[in-house]
Parts: C-alpha cells; structure tokens; sequence
C-alpha cells in the first residue's frame, strides 16, 4: 500500500513541479508584456525622413543600453545613475574606450568585472545610454 | 521609489539564500537520519528534514519572484544570467517536487523511496548550489 502511496504522491510532485514551473513562467510572460516599453515598430511607422534611419538605430541602442543598465548597473550606480554604493554616472568625461576597460575589468575592489556577462555590442549599447545621461 | 533594481537586487540577495540553506540542512539531516539507523535520534533527525524541505518550497517562491522582478521578469537571458536560470529552474522544480511528494508520503517514507527522495535531493543541492555560484559571478565576477 506504501508503495502504491509514494507512487501516486511522486506523481502529484511531478504535476505540482510542472505546474509552478510553466505557471511561473506565464506569469513572467505576462508581467514582461504589461511592463514592456513602446516596441521600434511604433517609432518608425511612416515614411522616414533622411537621417531617420541612424536616429532609429542611435535610440535602438540607447533602449538597450538602458535594459542593460537596469539589469546590471543600476544595483549600485541606482535607476536613475545617481549614484548610490557606486558613483554618479552623469556628465562622464572619460572616453568610450576607457568606459569599455571599466565595463569589461571591473576595479578592483569596487566594481567587477562584466567581461564574461557583456559583449561588446552590449558594451557598446551601454555606453551610448551613459552618453545619454549628461543631458 | 521602493521598488527600484537596488530594492529587488536586495531582496533577491536576502531571499535567495534561505532556500540555498534550508534545502542543504534538509539533505544534511535527513543523510544523518539515514545513517542512524535504529537510533534514537532518527525519528527527530528525518523530522527536522521534513520540516525544512517543505520550508525551503516556500522559500524557492520568495527567491524565485524578486529573481524574476530584478531580471525584469526575464526567465532566460544571456551569459551569466543564462546560466544561472538554466539551473535555477531545474533547481526549483526539483525543490517544489521534493517538498511535495514529502509533505504528501509524511515522515515515514519507504527505505526504498527514501534512497531515491535522498539521490534526488543531492541533485536539487547540487543544482541549487551551482544557481547561487552563478548568481554570486554576476554580482562580483573578476574580483
């Protein structure tokens, strides 16, 4: 009878698994969905003006660079890269390669290093979104 | 604003680990439990095992949604973050199933089914250890 129990209870642990899994799943996809941003598509509708095509990407880039942002700096440099246990990050005057070593070597330290998490694309999208951020 | 990536960076930090430690004691006390055998401290022992599996399902839950809300409800990612959500969702459904089939089969299991809840829940450690390895690398890789 015992065996015949675990059996049926390893069953249910199994739908219980699946269900919380998939469940958080649809849960996220949902909550993805309701806090997304206006999507490109919704920039470029319309005949595009000559220059267009650059600014659209240009801001592709700063988007992304802000996702990134959020999901790796803000936890230190704070939402709005005010600072908070890191520095402020408006207005940086150093140049894009030395805000690249940064990204990429961390200080020792202070900040880690982000090279086994960014690409360079990545890196890229970040700094154009830093380079936003004097304004 | 409360709910800022530094608020949800916090709380994943503070709530991921009573999981990690819950699921570790549970395996602890309850392999202990197994190797003591007809003695008194065995009934207390698979107890205490008991206990802190199905407390470490409620545990994965916490960790589980301010993970999601600071990965801005992201359930894969790239690199790193990748990585640490490939095993943190075998980790937790493994936990939830564990935490289950125990609070369903009670304190007294089979010998038989105890081996293999004990082989799994070394797997759901294993699991659940490299997920926090990971999550530590994105927090303070390279230094």
């Amino acid at each position: 009878m015992k065996r015949i129990g675990e059996a049926r209870a390893l069953l249910i642990a199994a739908t219980a698994s699946a269900v919380t899994v998939a469940g958080t799943f649809g849960f996220a996809g949902i909550m993805r969905s309701q806090f997304s941003r206006p999507s490109l598509s919704s920039l470029t509708v319309g005949p595009a003006a000559p220059g267009t095509a650059a600014l659209v990407i240009a801001t592709a880039n700063q988007e992304e660079g802000r996702r990134l942002f959020l999901l790796n700096c803000a936890h230190c440099h704070g939402d709005d890269a005010r600072g908070d246990e890191g520095p402020d990050l408006h207005d940086l005057r150093k140049s894009d390669e030395r805000i690249r070593q940064l990204i990429l070597s961390g200080i020792k330290g202070e900040m880690p290093s982000f090279a086994k998490k960014l690409n360079d694309s990545d890196v890229r999208a970040l700094t154009a979104y830093l380079r936003t951020l004097h304004l | 604003m409360l709910l800022t990536s530094l608020f949800w960076s916090r709380a994943h930090g503070g709530a991921t680990h009573f999981p990690i430690a819950l699921v570790f004691a549970s395996a602890f006390f309850d392999a202990l439990g197994f190797y003591c055998q007809n003695s008194p401290q065995k009934r207390q022992l698979n107890g205490a095992g008991y206990l802190l599996i199905i407390l470490s399902v409620f545990g994965c839950l916490g960790a589980v949604v301010t993970g999601l809300a600071l990965s801005q409800w992201q359930v894969g990612g790239t690199g790193l973050t990748l990585r640490h959500h490939m095993v943190v969702w075998p980790a937790v459904a493994l936990i939830v199933g564990l935490g289950t089939w125990r609070c369903l089969v009670g304190k007294r299991p089979s010998t038989l089914g105890f081996k293999i809840y004990l082989g799994v829940v070394l797997v759901a450690c294993a699991l659940i250890g490299l997920a926090g390895f990971f999550g530590g690398e994105m927090l303070l890789g390279g230094q």
